[in-house]
């Protein structure tokens, strides 16, 4: 019965997360035009987009191999899996035991590679260029994620996702404000990461569908682990009913939309991170997660 | 059961060098011969690879086998133990694709010397006293050096292999304590170490054969001598200070190799340099082992441990195949050179494929081998105890960042080197009708391909058969909970990374998605037209490939460190400062650049005259055995 009731949160979940995942980047959208004083498309504008695109027959470069039509599957799946592996509404989910925090950041990586690769398979400048932009940038970031993934390994004494938001759902990752300091540096690792938009110009129709899909997907697993490490509460523990679910449900949905405002309240503010200030991000990202790897290891060495 | 397997490998080694002296004397037959050490090579793989089924607990006692050669006083000791068989069977099975892959391309001014270097791998692992170590070593490196360039890297790379033996006859019989220092100083350096790795790094630019030796034998050779310095089964604890240099030295070297790998200009230093970084995570994973050792953390030091060994046999069939499909490429193309390089996929596809795979699996990707690495090396620092110093706290976030680091820098060295290389539009002429290796060639990169990708994929219960053995010899206890036949375990109540599970979730979301666009007849894709250039004019007539300008020749793939200081983040200063003044000597700033010299070039050896290089081995040679005399008699 758990088992089935496993498969079945698991299930829920990554329709859940589909589903979502592109009404949150409209949501953003929406939520920073009303902060700019503009209306905003309709968040289910995405969809449309996407229905629209998956009709539509590709279109590749006479010269083109199988990379590019392999590339956006590979994309969605990476990032499907990614985005199946963070919990939102309950824990102990089908792929609960798989779900290490190293293996979901690895996997959105792996997600933006493949993208790249077929980029750089049409060999034009733009593609080539944004590539390069792409791996500085993780080269900058990575440490960070590596120190935070250090400091929850630390706090937790395990990697695992569903572990590590249990422990923190049962308020025992202390010291809190050191969890705090690293979902900040996660959240900066991730925000201030590369945007692929010049690599996306070389897809179009269903593929293109796909690699959105794929980065949408991306964006809300972000999104979701950052909201079950600093927000915990709500999550229906393993082995709960279906009343723990909705209630879970409820709570993911308002966490991940109060996270989605903070972000266009801050991209308001203080406007789009420019290309130039992102290694600067990344160099505070970094700091953070050194602290918050120091803050455990003070906490333990005190006690 | 032991004895009859070792006499099996002294048989396999004496055939392989009787190969190499007949290839020398009968040119003629040299397909025959090549193809006749392949198989025997792989033989000998398989038996080394039968003794460590065979080991599994409970192992029984090595017993030394005495050959009657050597000096006097100092006989030739074998002995065939799980980890000498652990690595024969990596040195044997990389000889063996070597020597398949130099028959199959026809490559044959390396038959000699490529069957007599593994022959003496063979003996320089299975080695049971510091003699039999050092000749092995030695002789291997003389053989390299014969068949390889006579310029100043293979002499250097025979110096190095000559100084690895000296170091391991010292280590046996005169410094037993130094240890540290020899093992740094002598496979350190072989492998690739700071600050001799240009001494290695420039050889690698040698034929396609004596580069395959060189990352997929030499290094994994150098590993297991490192191991066997350091890691003395009789329970003595090391100096906490060891494992803290090691772990400098080794971060260092992941971190400036891996550097220098995604910036490299042509294809065969970006591959010494990736060498580099694997030495360099390899020899962080011993570091950080002797560490836990030193705190009584035998859970912890299996871990690192089993980073080592993960990242040897990834060395080994992952280097043997990029160097192989470098050399393809180097042959097919006619160039090495990243910026004359491109499009190669269309023309090499079997290669391109082959050479992505090998670098996925050196990056840190979910389910490669690499990634595995790097998974173990940040639970085996997890596992180290939280309470210490401050600098001490700081020293592990420092080298967790490294570890960091280096993974996204594999990855971005993986993306580069393929992206630029093989993808993308022609550079040259001689791209575009660039041609793949034979048959025989293709099938040996296209097993080693499968080797890399079935080694991350399956590392656990690979790690379960093969491994179990090995790491008892190192730490006098199996790796426990930590391989399961899904993935890897940090703990009991961890349940780890799970590899296989991975993989097969991946193939199947992928699977899904193609049969979900068929089942809703999504139209499949339509080729036709060139690719958008933003809108730039098309390239004149005598640019038949587009200008090449337009295409990113991998420059600019990892950020420039050495800048950090003066311009970044911004971008102004990046422009070269006309009125920059050279400091005078004695200024700090003058040893400040040296050092940075020295960290990011190394030491240079200049040209050796040219006939002096026979005198010089000789000497060396020489040196040698008065050394070995010596720990013999004393």
């Amino acid at each position: 019965m758990t088992v089935l009731a496993a498969i079945l949160a698991q299930v829920i979940h990554s329709a859940l997360m589909l589903a979502a995942a592109p009404v949150a980047g409209a949501l953003r959208d929406g939520f920073e035009a009303r902060l700019g004083g503009r209306r905003g498309a309709d968040p289910w504008q995405p969809w449309r987009d996407l229905r629209r695109l998956a009709r539509k027959q590709p279109a590749l470069t006479e010269t083109a191999t199988l990379l590019p039509r392999i590339a956006p599957v590979a994309c969605f799946a990476a990032a499907a899996l990614a985005a199946a592996m963070v919990p939102s509404f309950t824990l102990g989910m089908a792929f609960a035991r798989f779900a290490d925090l190293l293996v979901v950041v690895g996997l959105l990586a792996a997600s933006r590679i493949v993208v790249a690769l077929a980029g750089l398979e049409a060999g034009t400048a733009p593609a080539g260029l944004a590539a390069g932009r792409m791996t500085r940038l993780a080269c900058l970031s990575e440490p960070t994620l590596y120190l935070v993934i250090l400091a929850f390994g630390m706090l937790g004494g395990t990697t695992n996702l569903d572990l590590l938001f249990g422990l923190r759902l049962q308020g025992m990752l202390q010291p809190v404000a050191a969890a705090i300091l690293a979902v900040a540096a996660l959240a900066l690792a991730a925000l201030a990461g590369p945007d692929e938009a010049a690599l996306t110009a070389e897809f179009s129709g269903a593929d293109l569908a796909l690699v959105r899909m794929g980065g949408c997907l991306r964006e809300l697993a972000w999104l979701s682990l950052a909201a079950g490490l600093l927000l915990p509460a709500g999550v229906a523990e393993p082995g709960r009913g279906p009343l723990a679910w909705v209630i879970g449900l409820a709570a993911w949905s308002a966490k991940v939309v109060v996270l989605i405002a903070c972000l266009a309240a801050l991209r308001a503010g203080a406007g789009d991170l420019r290309p130039s200030r992102r290694p600067l991000a990344l160099g505070v990202a970094a700091i953070l997660g050194t602290l918050a790897a120091l803050l455990v290891l003070a906490s333990v060495a005190a006690a | 059961m032991n004895a009859p397997l070792l006499a099996f490998l002294v048989a396999a080694i004496a055939a392989l060098l009787g190969l190499g002296a007949l290839a020398a004397v009968w040119p003629r037959r040299a397909s025959l011969i090549v193809w006749s050490a392949a198989g025997v090579a792989g033989f000998a793989a398989a038996i080394a690879l039968l003794d460590l089924l065979l080991a599994m607990p409970p192992a029984t006692a090595a017993l030394p086998l005495v050959l009657p050669l050597g000096l006097p006083g100092v006989p030739l000791r074998l002995a065939l133990d799980p980890l000498a068989a652990f690595f024969a069977a990596l040195v044997f099975g990389t000889g063996s694709a070597t020597l398949a892959f130099i028959a199959a391309t026809e490559e044959f001014p390396a038959a000699t010397a490529v069957p007599i270097c593994v022959g003496m791998l063979g003996i320089a692992v299975l080695g049971e006293n510091g003699f039999a170590e050092g000749l092995g070593l030695a002789l291997a490196g003389t053989a390299l050096w014969m068949s390889g360039s006579a310029d100043r890297s293979g002499a250097a790379q025979f110096g190095l292999a000559l100084l690895a033996a000296a170091a391991v006859v010292a280590a046996g019989a005169i410094l037993p304590r130094a240890g540290l220092w020899t093992a740094l100083i002598g496979p350190g350096a072989l492998a690739g170490l700071l600050p001799l790795h240009r001494w290695t790094a420039p050889a690698h630019g040698a034929s396609t054969p004596t580069a395959a030796l060189l990352s997929g034998a030499i290094v994994p050779t150098a590993l297991f001598v490192m191991l066997r310095l350091l890691l003395s089964p009789n329970g003595t604890v090391p100096p906490a200070w060891w494992g803290v240099t090691l772990s400098l030295a080794g971060a260092a070297a992941a971190v400036i190799g891996g550097l220098d790998a995604a910036q490299a200009p042509d294809l065969d230093s970006a591959l010494a340099a990736g060498t580099m970084r694997q030495t360099g995570l390899a020899t962080l994973g011993i570091g950080v082992a002797l560490t836990a050792v030193g705190e009584d953390l035998p859970a912890v030091a299996t871990m690192a441990l089993a980073a080592v060994l993960v990242l040897a046999v990834l060395q080994a069939i992952a280097g043997t195949l990029l160097a192989l499909a470098c050399g393809a490429i180097r042959e097919g193309a006619g160039t090495r050179r990243l910026d004359r390089l491109g499009g190669l996929v269309r023309r090499m596809p079997v290669t391109t494929v082959c050479l992505l795979a090998g670098l996925t699996g050196l990056a840190a990707v979910p389910a490669s081998a690499g990634f595995a690495v790097a998974w173990l090396l940040l639970h085996a620092f997890l596992g180290l105890p939280h309470a210490g110093t401050l600098p001490a706290q700081l020293w592990r976030c420092a080298l967790v960042a490294a570890v960091g680091l280096a993974s996204a820098l594999s990855i971005a060295a993986a993306l580069r080197l393929v992206g630029v290389a093989c993808l993308g539009r022609p550079r040259t002429p001689r791209c575009a009708v660039a041609d793949e290796p034979s048959r025989g060639g293709r099938l040996v990169l296209v097993t080693l391909a499968l080797a890399t990708t079935a080694w991350g994929v399956l590392v656990g219960p690979l790690l379960i058969v093969f491994a179990d053995a090995p790491m008892r010899v190192l730490t006098g206890a199996g790796l426990g909970p930590l391989a399961t036949p899904l993935g890897l375990a940090g703990g009991v109540e961890s349940p780890g990374y799970a590899a296989l599970p991975i993989a097969c979730l991946l193939a199947l979301i992928g699977g899904l998605v193609i049969w979900l666009r068929r089942l809703l007849g999504v139209p499949a894709a339509a080729a036709g037209g060139p690719a958008w250039e933003d809108g730039f004019a098309a390239p004149p007539g005598w640019l038949p490939f587009g200008d090449p300008t337009t295409q990113t020749a991998g420059a600019d793939f990892a950020p420039s460190f050495h800048r950090c200081g003066a311009s970044w983040p911004g971008r102004d200063s990046e422009i070269d400062r006309p009125n920059h003044t050279v400091p005078a000597t004695g200024d700090w700033r003058t040893i400040v650049g040296s050092l940075r010299e020295l960290a990011s070039k190394g030491v240079n050896l200049r040209p050796l005259p040219a006939g002096s290089a026979p005198a010089i081995v000789l000497i060396l040679l020489a040196g040698l055995l008065i050394l070995c005399a010596w720990a013999g008699v004393s």
